[in-house]
């Protein structure tokens, strides 16, 4: 019982060592689970297109590689500034750190902004989900990603607000890593998802 | 020797008792007793369900059932029983087991570990309140093929509330997996390698892999199934180049995983109980381990086999029927170990040997019949028959479930410090191995005859009737046996003796090293570990692996 007692309250120390590698691991294995999440929509989308006759189908308006280019290449720098902000995490340099964050924010929710500007456009023109399979596979696809960007974003921004308040420090920064990593895994998704989308048509 | 105290925190801000110490708990052994208790609930669900469909056969035109009740009520058995019962009761196993035999003191996240629990039942209120909307609850079977379940066949919202309480339980079993592997990864005993961790333990790992590989498909392609209803995306439509194959495509890449998810925790139970009441180490424990991986990683290949009929290539059919005869060789291996584990061992037979054992033959003439599937020639004449009904209900029935109540019997006297009647158990077991033969034996010969399955009535004159009736008979013997084994557990629960002890049955693995039932914190302390049966060594050497357990009980 004495024991239980103060087992309840365990060091904190103690408990950082353990945990560190123990959160890294559950976050890896959530992204593998993710990994084949999208795994099942890339082999559905390919299912679809390689039994189609015209891929896209004829009179759909085709997707334009260039936004989309810029939108990738603003996911992609996204990436690197938050890495950027863990390198300051680990070594303390507070402002480094937050100014990663800060500009990986701004940069992912352009993403979305983008994004969701393309979605609407692109009704105009009269691409819908409903209409062909092909907008099927393209909504559902980029929908699924915004989601995750969205998640990504959440917890980038958590790290962000709980960096004001000085939670981490060199030696504990477990939600940086998870969080960072998170991203990271978001923003290959999205490369896969633009070449295979805009560019291989 | 000096005992090393495992000095991890558990992360419980508060304790509290009573009821609300259950319902807020984070402690797995609760968790794990409250996944069992759940689950078998459900069991007893999918249970009346399958009588009320087995009343609807007994004999051609009875009109007990309209159709629509029908569809609805065997689609529903079956998704209780797979995604309700079977599934997470592996992970109730799992989560009271796991921490116990590693030497851990609970999950790695506890408090994830809560929100899979709570899930569950809020699935199972999603998917049950199906029932009460109009059009009633899913009825195109649990397989829920395209196009039938598209908006035009079934409008009502039923169907949309399976997909939602598959996907809750989905997400339930991708934290329940990426917990056990996290758990298993880093917070095992010190000497607990991994070629000690008890078989069980094995088990839980390679399921909880399925778990977290496959289950996300399932997600993508509920997701999409949900979205050609909703708005009208054309995934499985062909007209606006779609195809419904898709949908078994990437249903079938989840579940024919899901169904070694379904039977690798029964396997282990097994695993651990024969070594028990044989009185001898288990047979090969690496060859079962190295069978297990194997089983895992053929099992991803072989999804296809479910769709000979939907007229694949010809090399995707003649690998696929390859690939899941070879999935007969590791589960041959297994069968040996146990096999090898019983022979010239000294036999007892208290109720979970018997269950053990039943196991073994029922898998095994599961395991034969589905062979004939496999065969490609002789799955195009039987596929769709009640021979494939019969298979999965010797699999499923005959082996996971009669696996479950071996680990039932097992573990109950270290879940309580009680046993459960012994005489009764015997009953139990007897009722159930001859009824849950009569019943899917003769499922054989209306497969032969060739009765379609999900058909909710049928002529008279094919010679269909009596093996019908023989079946009815045989789900009422096994619905007597359950009410046997409530009897028995309300019973032993409340006035049994607490005369279990640490170690009622002479185990191996570490959970028979502590009090029955463990105190909160699981070890007070324990010593380097040096083989994969601890308590067994310990009980040899007369050496207790923790001085004074039985004192330290709670209760």
């Amino acid at each position: 019982m004495a024991i239980q007692a103060t087992a309840t309250h365990g060091g904190p120390a103690h408990q950082a060592d353990e945990s560190m590698s123990r959160g890294m691991a559950g976050m890896v294995f959530f992204i593998a689970s993710e990994i084949m999440l999208f795994g099942g929509l890339f082999a559905g989308y390919f299912y679809v297109r390689g039994q189609a006759d015209v891929w896209p189908p004829e009179g759909v308006h085709k997707l334009d590689a260039v936004t989309g280019g810029i939108l990738t290449a603003l996911l992609l720098l996204s990436g690197v500034v938050a890495h950027f902000g863990v390198v300051g995490a680990k070594s303390g340099k507070q402002g480094q750190f937050i100014l990663g964050m800060a500009l990986a924010l701004v940069m992912g929710t352009v993403f979305i902004a983008g994004q969701a500007y393309e979605w609407f456009s692109l009704m105009d023109e009269g691409l819908n989900a409903g209409s062909t399979v092909y907008g099927s596979t393209f909504y559902v696809m980029t929908g699924f990603h915004g989601a995750h960007v969205i998640a990504g974003l959440l917890m980038l921004a958590v790290v962000f607000v709980r960096a004001f308040w000085r939670d981490f420090t060199p030696s504990r920064h477990l939600f940086v890593d998870a969080g960072v990593l998170y991203w990271h895994f978001v923003d290959v998704v999205w490369v896969f998802l633009y070449v295979i989308l805009y560019v291989l048509v | 020797m000096a005992t090393e105290a495992i000095a991890r925190p558990i992360q419980h801000p508060r304790e509290y008792t009573g009821l609300l110490g259950w319902l807020l708990t984070t402690d797995h052994k609760k968790i794990g007793i409250m996944y069992l208790i759940f689950t078998i609930i459900f069991f007893f669900v999918g249970g009346l369900l399958a009588l009320l469909v087995r009343l609807q056969l007994a004999w051609s035109d009875t009109g007990i059932l309209s159709q629509d009740q029908y569809n609805q009520f065997f689609t529903m058995h079956a998704s209780t029983m797979l995604f309700l019962f079977v599934i997470p009761v592996g992970a109730g196993f799992g989560n009271y087991l796991l921490p116990l035999m590693i030497g851990a003191k609970d999950m790695a996240y506890p408090r994830i570990n809560a929100f899979s629990l709570w899930l569950i039942p809020l699935a199972a209120l999603v998917m049950f309140s199906s029932f009460f909307v109009e059009g009633g609850s899913a009825q195109a079977g649990w397989t829920s093929y395209p196009p039938l379940t598209g908006k035009t066949f079934l409008p009502g919202s039923g169907t949309d509330l399976w997909i939602l309480g598959v996907q809750i339980l989905g997400i339930s079993s991708v934290g329940g997996g990426i917990n056990f592997l996290v758990t298993t990864m880093t917070m095992r005993a010190p000497g607990m390698s991994l070629a000690r961790m008890p078989i069980f333990v094995w088990m839980i790992v390679i399921t909880s892999v399925l778990v977290v590989f496959a289950t996300p498909v399932l997600a993508g392609v509920l997701t999409m199934l949900f979205t050609d209803r909703f708005i009208g995306t054309g995934f499985f439509d062909p007209r606006q180049g779609g195809n419904p194959i898709l949908w078994q495509q990437l249903f079938w890449f989840y579940s024919h995983p899901a169904v070694y998810i379904m039977i690798l925790p029964a396997m282990g139970i097994v695993s651990e109980v024969l070594p028990v009441f044989s009185r001898k180490p288990l047979f090969g424990y690496k060859a079962v381990i190295y069978a297990g991986a194997a089983i895992g990683v053929l099992g991803f290949t072989v999804w296809m086999h479910h769709m000979f009929a939907t007229g694949l290539s010809v090399p995707l059919t003649i690998w696929t029927m390859l690939a899941t005869m070879m999935i007969a060789v590791p589960s041959g291996v297994k069968m040996f170990n146990w096999l090898g584990t019983l022979w010239g061992g000294s036999l007892i037979f208290p109720p979970p040997m018997l269950f053990a054992i039943g196991f073994l033959f029922m898998f095994l003439i599961g395991g034969v019949d589905g062979m004939f599937h496999a065969i490609v020639p002789i799955d195009y004449a039987i596929n769709d028959t009640y021979w494939v009904v019969s298979h999965i209900h010797y699999v499923l029935f005959g082996g996971s479930v009669f696996g479950v109540f071996a680990g039932i019997y097992f573990w109950f006297p270290k879940m309580t410090g009680k046993f459960l009647d012994e005489g009764l158990g015997r009953l139990h077991f007897t009722l159930m191995f001859i009824g849950m033969n009569l019943t899917f034996m003769p499922m054989h010969v209306l497969g032969l005859k060739g009765m379609p399955r999900r058909i909710a009535d049928y002529q008279s004159g094919q010679g269909w009737e009596v093996w019908n009736l023989i079946a009815t008979v045989g789900a009422f013997i096994i619905a007597a046996s359950m009410i046997v084994f409530i009897i028995n557990f309300i019973h032993s629960l409340r006035s049994a003796p607490k005369t279990a002890g640490e170690d009622p049955w002479e185990g191996n693995s570490l959970e028979w090293s502590t009090s029955s039932p463990p105190p909160e914190h699981n070890f007070d302390s324990l010593p380097e570990l040096h083989s994969e049966r601890p308590t067994r060594d310990a009980r040899i050497a007369r050496q207790p692996l923790v001085p004074g357990a039985q004192a330290s009980a709670e209760h």
